[in-house]
C-alpha cells in the first residue's frame, strides 16, 4: 500500500467495507443460501481485512486483539472515536 | 462501534430446571445494581471523561458488562425453559410468567423494571468514578447474597465468576480515580469538576 496514504482516508474505506459487510450479513441472516450474496461477503472481507491490518501496522489498533507492541498497551494511545478522532 | 463474539466470556450449562433461582439472579440482569445498569453507566459517562485511559477503561469494562449482561440472560434462560405449569403455580414464578412467558426481560428480583434511575451521568469524573467503585461493591454483594441462597454447581460457578469480575472491576476503577486526582490542577484542592470549565 502506498505509505502516503493518510490515517483518515485508510480508517473512512474501512468504515465503508465494514458497513458493506455489516449491511450484507444483515441480508445473509434472512438469506444464508444466496450464493451471490456469500462471494461478494468474501470479497469484502478480504479487503477490510487487508485495510485493517495495515491500519494497525501505520496507526495503532481498532480492537485490542491488534496491539502488537511489547513496550506500550498503545491500546489507549490515540483519541477515542466519540472525541472526532476517527473521521 | 461494536461486533458481536458467538461465545460467552464464561460458559453456562444448567441442567436442573430452577425457578426460584431465576427470579432472584435475574435482578443481575434488569436490576439496581444490575449488568445492564453497569453497562450503560461506564459507557454513557466515557464521553465527558476527559483522560482518555480513563476512557477507555470504562469501554472496555461497559463492554465487559454486556458480555455479563449475556452470561445472566442465558442462566435466567437456562434455569427457566423446561418449566411446566404445575412447577410454574408451585415456584411463585406465575407473576412474571403472565407477563413475559419464559422470555427474559430486564427486572429486580422485586418485579421493579430496569431503570435508568439506577445509575448516574453526573458529567464529573471523579463524582463518576467513585460512583463506579461503588456500583462494583454494590454488584458484588448481590453476588454474595444470591451465592448464600443457592448451591447448584452449574448455577454456582458461572456466579463466582462474576462475582470475581466485580472485584477486578473496582480495582481498574481505583486506579482510575488515582489517575484522575493526581492530575487535579495544583490549586485544586477541592476537585472541583475537572470536565467543565465554568
Amino acid at each position: 500500500m502506498n505509505q502516503a496514504v493518510t490515517r483518515q482516508s485508510l480508517l473512512r474505506q474501512i468504515m465503508e467495507y465494514d458497513f458493506a459487510i455489516y449491511d450484507l450479513a444483515l441480508y445473509l441472516d434472512t438469506h444464508p443460501e444466496d450464493s451471490a450474496s456469500l462471494e461478494l461477503f468474501q470479497q469484502l472481507k478480504k479487503q477490510s481485512e487487508r485495510y485493517t491490518e495495515e491500519y494497525a501496522r501505520l496507526f495503532g489498533p481498532l480492537t485490542f486483539k491488534q496491539v502488537n507492541s511489547d513496550n506500550y498497551w498503545t491500546w489507549i494511545s490515540d483519541s477515542w472515536p466519540w472525541e472526532g478522532g476517527c473521521e | 462501534m461494536w461486533v458481536y463474539e458467538k461465545k460467552l466470556q464464561y460458559p453456562v450449562n444448567i441442567k436442573k430446571t430452577d425457578a426460584r433461582a431465576a427470579k432472584i439472579i435475574i435482578s443481575q440482569y434488569g436490576g439496581p445494581d444490575g449488568e445492564a445498569g453497569a453497562s450503560f453507566r461506564y459507557l454513557s459517562q466515557r464521553y465527558s471523561m476527559p483522560d482518555k485511559i480513563v476512557a477507555g477503561v470504562l469501554t472496555d469494562i461497559g463492554t465487559e458488562e454486556l458480555a455479563h449482561l449475556e452470561i445472566i440472560g442465558a442462566m435466567v434462560h437456562q434455569l427457566t425453559r423446561d418449566l411446566t405449569p404445575e412447577e410454574i403455580e408451585k415456584s411463585g414464578f406465575a407473576p412474571y410468567y403472565v407477563d413475559h412467558t419464559l422470555g427474559v426481560w430486564p427486572q429486580a428480583a422485586g418485579g421493579v423494571p430496569f431503570n435508568a434511575s439506577e445509575f448516574q451521568v453526573k458529567g464529573d469524573p471523579i463524582c463518576d468514578l467513585v460512583e463506579d467503585m461503588a456500583a462494583e461493591q454494590k454488584a458484588r454483594v448481590v453476588y454474595d447474597n444470591l451465592l448464600r441462597l443457592l448451591d447448584d454447581p452449574d448455577v454456582v460457578e458461572p456466579l463466582k465468576f462474576l462475582r470475581a469480575r466485580e472485584i477486578v472491576h473496582f480495582q481498574r476503577f481505583g486506579e482510575s480515580l488515582n489517575r484522575t486526582q493526581d492530575k487535579l490542577d495544583h490549586s485544586n484542592v477541592y476537585a472541583f469538576n475537572p470536565a467543565f470549565r465554568g
